[in-house]
């Protein structure tokens, strides 16, 4: 009935709204427990900065291939049970990082845990079946901007539960904390909520296999892009190979490597099979578009929420090296730059539907790049307030990015928006990755210069290449007529 | 006598007749392509009749049924297939024959004619004859008689026509269907010609003469004269140039010539129509009240979802909706609004129903009457009926779908997912889906992917009688394709003791998995929820084994329970 949004509603689709957004809260506090907690757990262990570097990269690592594996499930098991089923698998995975005793453990755990951020993926599902299109960007917007919280509760709340429950072993209580939460929520959210609203029509899902490209050119475009997605993975193998860590032995980093080469080779072939009528006949009008526009926004979300994967998981870390903080203080410092997303996401979508899509990207972009560059020109002398106002700014541009992205995603082709959208947040997984590797070989400052320039040169690609999506094809005149206005 | 209409070049004629030794010329033919839209949901027709010489109104006979065929098949709905089409055309035309020879005192043995036609709707041929006349298709040089001739002979010389039109009521025509290609050619001759011509003879003047086929059906019919031929001679070939149908663009095109709406608000107007608010929104439609501020009258505006804006599929079925709705009439179909005025935007009209869906409904009645419930499955039932009149399945009949106007008028209310079968026949590069319904109301034979019928109609209709009795859905909650086979019948009687065992023998006849095994007619279970039915009562007294398995075996278990504990007292006296 409501034509708006009444955020404090508890009924209908507004309650699945509700309960499915923590869902993806506690879904990213699992995620990013460890942040916070890592100053206590590198004097535990006695780990090296090497292998500090090397979790936080394999956290986000099996999300990258898991976001795939994540939707075509979804699809044959809706996401009802796919969301439970994460987060209870996930409360495993987390007692079993709780219980870690050696280094190895630690990564296993965190490596398996990197599948419950693709926890993503089935909300935006759920969501997606519950709201009219006109309510749908809104309840997004919510869902995502209020999940990604989740990462700041954890930096907010898990320092200082593992100081209170005290001791050696208080950061296993604290992770426990989130393990058992994680557990009662899946049980109760496949009690709390169904796949569809009562009574609606059942579909049977389209096949989603490799996306639809319209022009042979789009074509070469989307395997050149769909390249960097399994480019990750191997750079993650080469991190943990003789070369990188020596973790994994020459014959195995090669092997990876050989399977790696195998699935994006298959993946070409799923291209070719969905896309051969490219080359023989012409694309109807109303199956145009044009893939430059995703491939923009596949490199500006890697930029927007790999920097964020990558800020959540080195800040805490980053304030107690720096500036001496205690675990604590510097937990609560960070848990500051997540809390942006309540606004600041939301923000950037609504400013893109008022300001134009291409001109918020440039604005954002713009922000971006320079509020990073800033950054990069902290030094240990300057005061805290300041340097966390900075990456508040950061913050701000960052996640306004995401849902400035994320608000022009429907516009390309309505019809494959869950294949753009999967694209791009697999995109937002390899910045992850990426910047984290970076970090691992250099100083936080260039850190930060090297994703204030990968700013840059997407700003410098939304300028020069981005179309602004067609407009309206209808306007409101005063008295109320809805009128039909020429698109040229 | 022979008939042309053309109204585009897709297909090319050659026609030719002569009375040849004979007084009067007893044969008919013609051809009629459409315009649009006709040509697309109708076809081409093109036929050869023959009037029976043995008949004084053997002219008027081929004649009528010639100008039947290519008039009222077009009169016929558009929703109906080929073949039922004609079929019911023609039966009118047997009939009309049949009394017309039976009246007319004067003539000796009344009107009678042969028939051979061919119905091309899209890239299908539809072939239907009766009698002696004949069809040849000729592809490249292959050349084959499609039709056989109803005729036995009684001595070397002697023959008679077995079957004609109007020589009985009873009526009996052969039917084939198979795809046609672009060069295809179809020669139409009577028995005057065929029998004086062979058929190698006839393909070479037919492949000689390929630009001029009006000379090529002349040389044939001429040739058969010629040859001896005593009767009335008649053959038009008929060439198809290029498949009737719109080519992919054109569909596309179609389906996005009209933009989708914007979301509307209250107050806004629209080709006419002013806003009062929305009443419903989902992820695939939203539905707004409205006003038409020409005529002050309530209506109702559904417009699509942007979501689909791209997905021909969506947009296909939502033309489709409105179609329907023009096409059915019945009191208990939501009818759609005629809109007079020009459309800017792509969105339907209908009528407001103010009421309730038959959902809230049952939330208000907890338990409700059987005559309440015979009242509103009567009245679904006629509904249904009026669609299945027209050869369309519902396939989504739910309670959220209908309506209970204040005065108690049930109507359904949506038609977003009705299978057409007339418009299945038509090609189209847009693909259809094949499931379609609604969890727990869907019939099982669309999970498994098998052709749907309007007994899976009458599925979902019983569901719907068996949860307005008993509060709860005859297989439970959630069957899928895997669980189908172990579906079992819970006897609504579980629920709700006191309705009698004849009404839950009805229901369980409907709720059959087999669609075979279910009432074939509406009116059949319609009836059998007032009425005791014997048949069905016969097995009523099936021992409890089969009616409640666990119940049995559970009763069992426990009995053995209570008698080994009572020898354990008695032998061990504890």
């Amino acid at each position: 009935m409501a034509e708006k949004i009444n955020l404090l509603s508890f009924t209908g689709n507004m309650r699945v709204l509700h309960i499915t957004w923590m869902a993806f809260f506690i879904s990213f506090a699992v995620w990013f427990n460890h942040a916070p907690l890592m100053v206590i757990i590198r004097d535990v262990f006695q780990l090296s900065s090497q292998e500090v570097s090397v979790l936080l990269i394999l956290n986000v690592a099996l999300t990258i291939p898991a976001r795939i594996v994540v939707g075509m499930l979804v699809d044959r098991y809706g996401p009802r049970l796919m969301f439970s089923g994460i987060l209870i698998a996930s409360s495993f995975l987390c007692a079993f990082f709780a219980l870690a005793e050696t280094f190895q453990q630690l990564a296993a755990a965190r490596f398996l845990l990197g599948f419950v951020g693709a926890g993503f993926v089935v909300g935006i599902r759920m969501i997606g079946e519950w709201f009219s299109a006109r309510q749908a960007g809104t309840a997004q917007g919510i869902y995502g901007g209020w999940g990604n919280f989740g990462s700041a509760a954890s930096a907010l709340a898990l320092p200082t539960l593992a100081l209170w429950l005290g001791g050696d072993n208080g950061w296993r209580y604290a992770i426990g904390v989130t393990a058992v939460i994680s557990l009662l929520y899946g049980i109760y959210y496949y009690i709390a909520v169904t796949d569809t609203p009562k009574g609606s029509t059942y579909f049977k899902s389209k096949k989603m296999g490799a996306m639809e490209v319209t022009s042979k050119g789009d074509f070469v475009l989307y395997m050149v892009m769909s390249a960097p997605i399994y480019g990750a993975l191997a750079l993650l193998t080469w991190k943990l190979s003789p070369a990188g860590m020596a973790w994994f032995s020459a014959p195995l980093s090669n092997a990876i490597y050989a399977v790696i080469v195998a699935v994006y080779g298959y993946q070409i072939f799923h291209i070719y099979q969905v896309n051969k009528d490219v080359f023989s006949k012409p694309v109807p009008d109303m199956f145009r578009y044009r893939f430059k526009q995703v491939a923009i926004l596949d490199l500006a979300y890697m930029v927007t929420f790999g920097s964020e994967l990558a800020l959540v998981s080195m800040l805490p870390l980053f304030y107690v090296d720096t500036f001496g903080l205690s675990a604590v203080a510097a937990g609560i410092v960070a848990g500051a730059y997540p809390v942006m997303n309540l606004v600041a996401r939301p923000g950037g979508g609504i400013m893109s539907d008022r300001v134009g899509r291409k001109r918020t990207l440039v604005i954002l972009f713009a922000g971006i790049a320079g509020s990073f560059m800033i950054l990069a020109q902290v030094e240990s002398g300057w005061a805290v307030p300041l340097v966390v106002a900075n990456t508040l700014l950061c913050g701000l541009f960052a996640k306004g990015g995401s849902g400035a992205v994320f608000a022009m995603v429907p516009l390309i082709q309505r019809r494959m928006t869950g294949q753009i959208a999967g694209m791009a947040g697999a995109y937002g997984n390899v910045g992850g990755l990426l910047f984290l590797t970076v970090l691992s070989f250099v100083s936080a400052p260039v850190f930060f210069l090297v994703i204030g320039g990968a700013g840059a040169v997407v700003l410098m690609l939304v300028i020069l290449f981005l179309d602004e999506p067609r407009g309206q094809t209808a306007e409101v005149l005063e008295d109320g007529t809805v009128q039909l206005i020429d698109v040229a | 006598m022979g008939y042309v209409a053309m109204s585009a070049g897709i297909i090319s004629i050659g026609q030719y007749s002569s009375r040849g030794a004979k007084e009067e010329n007893q044969d008919s033919y013609g051809v009629l392509v459409p315009s649009e839209p006709a040509l697309s949901y109708k076809g081409i027709v093109a036929v050869v009749a023959d009037g029976v010489s043995g008949c004084d109104g053997g002219k008027i006979a081929s004649e009528s049924c010639v100008k039947s065929l290519m008039s009222d098949y077009y009169c016929t709905a558009d929703s109906w297939t080929v073949k039922t089409s004609i079929s019911k055309v023609l039966l009118a035309t047997n009939r009309w024959l049949h009394g017309q020879g039976l009246s007319n005192r004067d003539m000796q043995r009344g009107l009678a004619t042969t028939m051979s036609a061919l119905v091309i709707k899209s890239a299908t041929a539809h072939m239907f004859h009766i009698g002696d006349t004949r069809i040849y298709h000729l592809r490249g040089d292959q050349f084959e008689c499609l039709t056989q001739d109803h005729r036995v002979w009684v001595s070397a010389d002697k023959n008679y026509l077995t079957r004609a039109l109007g020589i009985d009521l009873k009526l009996d025509i052969d039917y084939m269907n198979f795809l046609v290609e672009p060069g295809d050619q179809f020669i139409f001759t009577t028995d005057g010609v065929h029998e004086f011509v062979s058929d190698a003879v006839m393909r070479d003047l037919v492949l000689r003469s390929a630009d001029d086929l009006d000379a090529a059906a002349r040389n044939i019919a001429e040739l058969a004269l010629r040859n001896g031929s005593q009767d009335n001679v008649s053959c038009q070939i008929l060439r198809i140039n290029q498949l009737p149908g719109a080519d992919e663009q054109e569909v596309y095109r179609r389906l996005t010539e009209l933009p989708i709406p914007p979301p509307l608000s209250p107050g806004m107007k629209m080709d006419g129509y002013r806003v009062i608010r929305e009443i419903h929104a989902s992820k695939r439609t939203q539905v707004y009240l409205a006003v038409d501020e020409a005529s002050g009258e309530q209506v109702v505006l559904k417009t699509p979802s942007v979501n689909y804006e791209d997905d021909p599929l969506y947009l296909d079925l939502f033309l489709h909706e409105e179609w329907i709705g023009k096409r059915v009439k019945s009191q208990h179909l939501l009818s759609v609004v005629n809109q007079t005025r020009p459309k800017q935007f792509l969105y339907s009209v209908s009528e407001y129903v103010e009421g309730q869906t038959l959902r809230s409904w049952m939330h208000d009645h907890a338990v409700v009457e059987l005559s309440d419930m015979r009242d509103i499955a009567g009245q679904i039932a006629r509904g249904l009926h009026a669609l299945h009149k027209m050869e369309m399945v519902h396939q989504d009949l739910k309670p959220e779908n209908i309506m209970i106007d204040r005065q108690g008028t049930v109507k359904i209310i949506d038609f977003g997912s009705v299978k057409i079968a007339g418009i299945e026949e038509v090609a189209t590069p847009v693909k259809r889906l094949t499931l379609l319904g609604t969890q727990n109301y869907t019939a099982p034979e669309y999970l498994l992917g098998c052709p749907c019928s309007a007994r899976s109609d009458i599925f979902s209709l019983a569901v719907i009688v068996y949860e307005m009795v008993t509060g709860h859905l005859p297989y439970g909650d959630g069957y899928s394709e895997s669980t189908i086979n172990k579906l079992h019948y819970v006897s609504a009687r579980n629920y709700r003791p006191d309705l009698p065992a004849w009404i839950d023998k009805a229901l369980e006849k409907a709720l059959r998995t087999n669609p075979q095994r279910r009432y074939g007619e509406l009116s059949e279970f319609i009836y059998d929820l007032s009425n005791p039915n014997g048949e069905l009562m016969l097995d009523v007294s099936e021992p409890l084994l089969a009616r409640n398995p666990v119940g049995f075996w559970r009763s069992l278990a426990i009995a053995a329970i209570i008698l080994n504990i009572f020898m354990l007292v008695k032998i061990f006296g504890i």
